[in-house]
């Protein structure tokens, strides 16, 4: 299960835009899915941790402006919500 | 038996003394010792710590202020308290701290003091490196003087951050954050912004709570401060929305493990947790990724507080106010003129009399308010008058009733004296059997002692004598 939750940042490179955040497997592995809300667009993606692993969970969105991005993690409940810059080529909290 | 010289000298000079003597013991006896105030300082300059918090908690004594003179009151911000008790620092008396307040000096860089006082009295400086002066006009003497100090400037960084902790901890600001949260949760950026602009009015609104509660201070320019707040200014608005979520989101979803091993508490204000996770840092956290996230916390707090100190120093002025009071000094003058009945028991006469009285240097309008040695305050030379007979006696050894008297006089309170000495005048004595008397028409002196009023300590006439300036 996700235990840690960090650094929800978005970047925007030459009209690629991506949303990520580290977050850190406190079990043996699972396969974990979060859920993206960036400003109005929804995007979830699946990925599997090893035992104790930290990874960087990255999506792309088409978003754009300054407002609300929350991510959460569906199985811990773990949420994040972040005021960012979409348009920024980089912004985090 | 007593020769006639022996007597004379016993009426003439041991008497006398005896009398005066008796008076000054029992005046000094009698008088209630108190502290004495301190007198005004020759430089003119006072110390606004001396007026908060004199020395000596015991007798505490404030300076005299200085009267018919400008003069300075000067002095720091770190002693200065807003909202509380001023109390000197028992080990270091140059500094105070400050019992349920807040040192202006942890609350606000302050750039500007104004001073309002007693008359209609208005005046300003700038304060500083903490440090300021300001005038005060003329005073009149022995007149109780209030002063009410204004210090004006941004929040410091320490206020800043007391104001952070007081908004995150409301209820208020929670619930509201929340209910914001759901409302833009989904929204486009141009849906957000209004909501984001209504919230960020709430907050100001908050914030400028805060900071009456926390700091004592005054916000000065509050409708700018709001406007800015509800601007939706990404760099005023985010500081504050994702400060308050990573509180809410990391530390109260922290593991109870990680909370035990960082020995942080879910109900720890921000500057408190920023103050353990800092000596958590520096001790070393052995899980790599719970340090990652004190690591982010701490970077995240420094970076969110500067911006919002940034913030809140650009777009608020607050306003902090302290009292002091104090009296300026007492009148000072060098002689007063009196009259009075004086008796002269020899000749068995009460007579009338008018002296000027002489003091040993300047001394107070009000003997108990002086500075000097009780004796110094209310001793005098005294030199006039006996004019006038009013005890009828028809016949008067003095010649054309008038006799100069000296002495010295010893001052009971404002107005009254006590005055003895010497009476000379020039014999008249009946013929006897047609035989002038060899004593007639000759100089003599006798001895007299009377009570007397200063009539230079009259209110229309005090200037008389008087000392236009304390110094």
């Amino acid at each position: 299960m996700i235990v840690r939750m960090l650094n929800l940042t978005t970047t925007n490179s030459g009209g690629v835009k991506t949303a990520s955040v580290d977050a850190k497997e406190g079990g043996d592995g699972s396969t974990e899915t979060f859920n993206f809300t960036i400003l109005n667009q929804n995007v979830s993606i699946t990925l599997a941790f090893g035992s104790q692993e930290e990874k960087t969970v990255t999506v792309n969105h088409t978003a754009s402006g300054q407002g609300l991005v929350i991510v959460t993690n569906q199985a811990s409940g773990l949420t994040r919500h972040c005021w960012l810059d979409l348009d920024a080529p980089s912004s985090s909290c | 038996m007593i020769s006639t010289l022996g007597r004379r000298v016993k009426m003439k000079i041991l008497y006398p003394m005896a009398v005066f003597f008796v008076i000054w013991t029992a005046a000094l006896s009698g008088a209630t010792p108190k502290p004495k105030a301190t007198a005004p300082p020759a430089s003119g300059q006072i110390k606004f710590i001396d007026l908060v918090a004199p020395e000596d908690d015991a007798k505490p004594t404030k300076p005299q202020l200085p009267y018919g003179q400008e003069f300075t009151i000067q002095g720091n911000t770190n002693e200065v308290c807003i909202g509380g008790k001023t109390v000197r620092d028992a080990s270091d008396a140059s500094k105070v701290t400050c019992n349920s307040g807040h040192l202006l000096y942890d609350i606000m860089d302050a750039t500007d003091v104004q001073v309002e006082y007693t008359g209609n009295g208005k005046n300003s400086a700038k304060v500083s490196g903490g440090a300021w002066s300001v005038t005060i006009n003329k005073l009149d003497a022995n007149t109780p003087a209030s002063f009410k100090f204004t210090f004006s400037g941004k929040l410091s960084s320490k206020g800043s951050a007391s104001v952070l902790d007081t908004l995150v901890a409301s209820k208020k600001f929670q619930d509201s954050l929340d209910q914001f949260t759901t409302a833009a949760r989904g929204k486009t950026a141009a849906e957000q912004a209004p909501l984001a602009s209504a919230f960020g009015g709430l907050a100001a609104e908050q914030v400028l709570d805060a900071v009456s509660a926390t700091t004592s201070a005054t916000p000065a320019n509050a409708d700018t401060f709001r406007k800015t707040l509800s601007s939706g200014s990404f760099s005023t608005f985010a500081p504050i929305f994702n400060l308050a979520e990573e509180l809410q989101e990391v530390i109260q979803q922290l593991p109870e493990g990680d909370l035990k091993v960082l020995q942080i508490a879910k109900d720890m204000t921000p500057s408190q947790l920023y103050k353990q996770l800092t000596e958590d840092a520096k001790k070393g956290i052995a899980d790599s990724s719970l340090k990652k996230q004190v690591a982010s916390f701490l970077a995240f707090y420094e970076t969110d507080v500067t911006q919002f100190q940034i913030n809140v120093s650009a777009d608020l002025t607050v306003g902090a106010q302290a009292n002091a009071d104090d009296v300026a000094a007492d009148l000072k003058k060098y002689a007063g003129f009196d009259v009075g009945a004086l008796y002269a028991p020899r000749l068995n006469e009460l007579r009338s009399f008018a002296t000027v009285n002489i003091y040993f240097g300047s001394v107070a309008l009000h003997p108990e308010k002086g500075t000097r040695l009780v004796y110094w305050e209310r001793l005098s030379l005294t030199f006039g008058m006996a004019l006038k007979d009013v005890s009828g006696n028809a016949a008067s050894k003095i010649s054309g009733e008038n006799a100069f008297v000296y002495g010295l006089g010893f001052r009971l309170n404002k107005y009254f004296r006590i005055t003895t000495g010497g009476m000379v005048y020039r014999t008249s004595l009946p013929a006897v059997n047609g035989v002038a008397s060899p004593l007639n028409n000759k100089l003599r002196q006798e001895f007299f002692i009377g009570p007397s009023i200063d009539i230079t300590a009259l209110p229309a006439l005090e200037g008389i004598f008087g000392k236009k300036q304390s110094n």
